[in-house]
């Protein structure tokens, strides 16, 4: 391993904030892609659905999830800036 | 009554040997020293149990040779079986793992404690360990005065070992001048009432220390410098190894049936192998010479003869025992059966889970569940609908269609046979629990004692509804029957996809999907979204019945919403960073208003 990446690792264990953030950012990014992953199978859903009120169900869903996505995106954003100013 | 006794007795006979003897003083010393070794070990361990160590022991416990392995390498890293029992009944009393992985731990447990036996034996008594005592005391204080829980944890681990090492030291040193004074020797028995006497006094050392660990220390201290016989200490070994059990038999009195069985699988494993070795003694000596000779031990070299005796003990016990781990969990079950719960009494509450803040949480979670399982029948009949048809994957609406018939419930009645107690007890274990707890564990224990109150909550607000519910769900009028079974659907599929996520084991179902409830429950709202004004408009309703469904809409809104509220909390997934992250992005009431704006602005 470089002794940049030891280094790096090194300061993430002696800062506890900045590790928590990590942390939260990366539990986050794997939520988020997962989120993107039901939208995609959500869409096919909706393209092939003729029931309008599952159509209906679908389309809530999917709305759902484009919000959580969204919000999802803005924390990190949120935190990647404080880390930068930390 | 034994036990005021007891202390006094044991202070006046360490206060008169100090006296008499200044070596008796050194070797107490050592022994004292010791110990506070392995406290300060298992204070720095605990440091860690905040996830790690719980997060391995879930991981590594599928299978038994796994379970074996966890034990054996928890054990030889702690240097002390004891810690490893008591994490092991606490996660077996908080349902986080099965007796036969428990069992698996505690035998694993057994075998990596003979470890310490070959490390003093072999390095402990040839190495001046003194030497490294002093910087390990040293940076070990340095680290505990830092602020950083990991670093803290470090710190009390190097004094740990620091004191350890000090320790036996002392005991050694003790026993060396105690050798030109007085010949323990002398008090040497020999024969089966030897055996038998030693194996005793091992035991009694092993209760009153709470360390195995300690009294194989001493035996073999004492045994280097010959102040015992070779014999002696065998039978001291073996009384060592079966009075350790009294840590797993302590920690499982305040732990359920499982933790229990697990104490006394523990108790027959450690009594029927020392009743083996006892009646075997002299065939396992002739074993230990032969394994020693093999292994290219002196002919003298007593104290490593030991240390295989102590290996060959716990190992031939784990070999024997393992095949019949089926027959003896039949056992244990016979002897320890299964108390009576009441519903209303806890599950898994236990205060030997309190030690570990994770499993504490967790405790707390599965409770809160069971409490949530309680609350559900109580839900479900007072909205008339029977449990099966919400678990079942039958159509709601045509299942609610049929039905007209109310099911006779007194909420208060159940609530307070089924709910009250074990409410209150989930409050109480919280309130202990929060005293060790680091601030994110107790923010995720203040979530859940939320969701326990959400519970409630949704009970008192069914009650509510229940009076109306009964009564237009059976009427003539079919517009507020239709009204009122609309409300039985909508929380009869809210109850169903909560269901879902408690029962499946389904990854993607996460509790984030319940937003999509939300979303709908705002859209579909009776008194906003138009509807009430139509019916009451064209006289299909009375002004009365309108009255009642407004208010009993503000209850469904607030039993969802307390529903989905309780749901988030005990269903997120993962760790508590995992937790965390899956929270923040979930639909707040604001998101909810700015969703249903952006969907308008986007249909206009």
């Amino acid at each position: 391993m470089k002794t940049k990446i030891l280094i790096e690792i090194a300061q993430q264990l002696l800062n506890l904030k900045k590790k928590e953030q990590f942390d939260q950012i990366t539990s986050l990014k794997g939520i988020l892609k997962e989120l993107k992953k039901k939208k995609r199978s959500l869409k096919e859903k909706l393209a092939n659905e003729e029931d309008k009120k599952k159509a209906l169900d679908f389309q809530r869903k999917l709305d759902v999830i484009s919000f959580q996505r969204k919000k999802g995106l803005n924390i990190i954003k949120k935190l990647k800036r404080d880390k930068l100013d930390n | 009554m034994l036990r005021k006794i007891l202390l006094p007795t044991i202070l006046v006979i360490l206060a008169y040997g100090f006296w008499i003897s200044p070596n008796f003083k050194e070797i107490s010393a050592g022994v004292a020293i010791f110990l506070f070794g392995m406290f300060a070990l298992q204070e720095g361990f605990a440091a860690f149990t905040g996830g790690t160590l719980e997060k391995l022991l879930r991981k590594s416990t599928n299978k038994m040779w796994k379970s074996l392995s966890f034990g054996f390498t928890a054990a030889t890293i702690m240097q002390s079986s004891s810690l490893v029992s008591v994490i092991t009944i606490s996660f077996l009393s908080s349902g986080l793992i099965g007796l036969v992985e428990g069992m698996g731990i505690i035998f694993g447990a057994n075998v990596g404690t003979t470890t310490g036996a070959w490390l003093i034996a072999g390095l402990g008594l040839k190495v001046k360990i003194s030497a490294y005592a002093m910087p390990m005391l040293v940076f070990g204080v340095v680290l505990i005065f830092q602020k950083t829980k990991s670093l803290k944890g470090v710190g009390y681990i190097l004094a740990g070992l620091g004191f350890l090492f000090l320790g036996i030291h002392y005991m050694k040193e003790g026993f060396e001048t105690f050798q030109n004074q007085i010949n323990l020797t002398d008090y040497a028995m020999e024969g089966l009432a030897g055996i038998l006497v030693f194996t005793l006094i091992g035991i009694l050392a092993t209760i009153i220390m709470q360390s195995s660990h300690a009294t194989l220390v001493l035996v073999i201290t004492a045994l280097s410098v010959e102040q015992i016989t070779y014999a002696n200490a065998l039978a001291l070994v073996i009384g060592a190894n079966v009075g350790t059990t009294i840590t797993a038999i302590m920690g499982s009195f305040t732990s359920n049936t499982n933790g229990k069985r697990l104490a006394l699988a523990d108790v027959l494993f450690k009594v029927a192998a020392g009743i083996v070795f006892i009646a075997l003694m002299n065939p396992i000596m002739d074993l230990v010479n032969t394994i020693a000779t093999t292994l290219g031990l002196a002919e003298d070299d007593f104290t490593l003869k030991l240390a295989v005796f102590h290996t060959i003990f716990n190992v031939s016990g784990v070999i024997i025992m393992v095949p019949m781990i089926n027959q003896l969990i039949r056992l244990v079950s016979k002897l320890v059966p299964e108390r009576k719960v009441r519903t209303t009494d806890p599950i898994y509450l236990n205060s030997a889970a309190l030690e570990l803040p994770d499993t504490a949480i967790e405790a707390v979670r599965k409770e809160s569940i069971h409490l949530y399982d309680n609350a559900f029948a109580i839900i479900a009949h007072g909205l008339s609908l029977h449990r099966h048809d919400i678990l079942s994957d039958k159509d709601l609406k045509s299942i609610i269609i049929k039905n007209r018939q109310a099911i006779e419930i007194n909420i208060d009645e159940q609530y307070n046979s089924n709910i009250k107690h074990l409410y209150g007890e989930i409050i109480a274990y919280i309130s202990r629990a929060v005293m060790v707890m680091t601030p994110e564990q107790n923010e995720e224990l203040f979530v859940l004692r939320a969701a326990c109150r959400d519970i409630v909550e949704a009970i008192k607000d069914t009650k509510h509804l229940h009076k109306n519910m009964s009564q237009y769900i059976a009427s003539d009028n079919e517009y507020i029957r239709a009204e009122y079974n609309k409300i039985r659907i909508f929380l009869g599929s809210v109850l169903r996809q909560i269901s879902e996520m408690e029962y499946t084991k389904d990854d993607t179902l996460s509790v984030l999907s319940l937003g999509t409830i939300k979303l709908e429950m705002e859209e579909n709202d009776t008194t906003t979204n138009g509807m009430l004004e139509v019916l009451i408009r064209e006289n299909r309703i009375s002004p009365l019945m309108a009255t009642s469904l407004m208010n009993d809409s503000a209850y469904v809104y607030d039993v969802t919403k307390n529903l989905l509220q309780m749901a988030e909390a005990l269903f997120s997934r993962g760790d508590l960073t995992m937790k965390k992250a899956e929270r923040s992005i979930m639909l707040n009431d604001d998101d909810v208003d700015e969703l249903i704006d952006m969907k308008k602005s986007h249909n206009l």
